[in-house]
């Protein structure tokens, strides 16, 4: 059997088929009826020439809003994070040599008597 | 496109639409209405714009199909498509469908439920609704060639079901 002769067999399935769901179909007018009052109850939803009256009305607050924002990020001084602040201190403790030479006043009190004897070693020789 | 004219449009083609519908609803007549009103929702409030790239039928075969999809996403059921003999309202087109003809669009309604989703649109559209297959790879929003090969392989396995079916 030859392809054709079998696609017409296939269609004419298809036609018994579509007889069959014809006498389903709803009538126009009623869907069409239901689908006014559908579109009626809902909340008009914005079409795109609305919005874009919208944006031409409104824009320049938008606008304005990102300048804004952009002056305030360019403008006010930057918040240093904690290490940051610690790393530069470090840096600046290292490079300044006055620094190095400072003492804390209370290093004193760790002179404590008989610190000295504590810390060295006797040898066996001084003993007696 | 003016109103009446989209609603003249609209009523020409109702009864494919509806077959259409019912196509992407697996023959649930009832979820095929409401998709069919939805769909004429978008196109006469809108927010489904005929831009005249593809012919008006094939442009209303894609809403209608795009509804059906995201109805179906919505309610995430899986169901059969039946060909309905026993609604009174085909009684009329029953009488004059043959005992033969209705055991085949029975055949045919099962074999079809048989095939997955694009390879049984590709045959509603071609052999149902005589759309070509370039038309049917628009509303289907495929390439052609894509559109091809289901459409023959659909066909295929259509016939191999049916062949079954006669020599049960």
């Amino acid at each position: 059997m030859n392809d054709d002769v079998r696609d017409s067999e296939l269609r004419a399935r298809f036609d018994v088929l579509k007889r069959i769901d014809a006498a389903h179909a709803p009538a126009f007018a009623e869907v069409m009826a239901r689908a006014r009052s559908e579109l009626a109850d809902a909340t008009p939803a914005p079409t795109r020439r609305e919005w874009r009256l919208v944006a031409r009305r409104y824009g320049w607050i938008g606008g304005l809003a990102a300048a804004a924002t952009i002056v305030a990020l360019i403008a006010l001084p930057r918040r240093e994070s904690q290490e940051a602040a610690f790393e530069r201190a470090v840096r600046s403790f290292h490079s300044d040599a006055a620094l190095g030479a400072w003492r804390s006043p209370t290093d004193g009190l760790l002179d404590l008597p008989g610190s000295r004897l504590i810390a060295t070693t006797p040898s066996i020789s001084t003993i007696r | 496109m003016s109103p009446e004219e989209l609603e003249g449009w609209l009523e020409q083609l109702h009864t494919e639409s509806f077959g259409w519908a019912l196509s992407c609803c697996a023959g649930d007549a009832t979820r095929a209405e409401d998709v069919l009103q939805t769909a004429y929702v978008r196109v006469i409030s809108g927010r489904a714009v005929y831009g005249e790239r593809s012919s008006f039928r094939t442009w209303l075969f894609g809403v209608i199909r795009l509804v059906a999809l995201e109805e179906r996403r919505r309610i995430h059921r899986e169901e059969k498509r039946a060909v309905w003999l026993d609604d009174p309202r085909a009684e009329s087109v029953a009488a004059e469908v043959s005992p033969d003809e209705r055991e085949s669009a029975e055949a045919l309604g099962a074999a079809l439920a048989q095939l997955p989703e694009r390879q049984r649109e590709v045959l509603h559209l071609v052999f149902y609704e005589d759309l070509s297959i370039s038309e049917a790879a628009a509303v289907m929003k495929i390439s052609v060639g894509s559109a091809r090969t289901h459409y023959a392989r659909g066909k295929a396995r259509v016939r191999a079901v049916l062949g079954e079916r006669n020599c049960e």
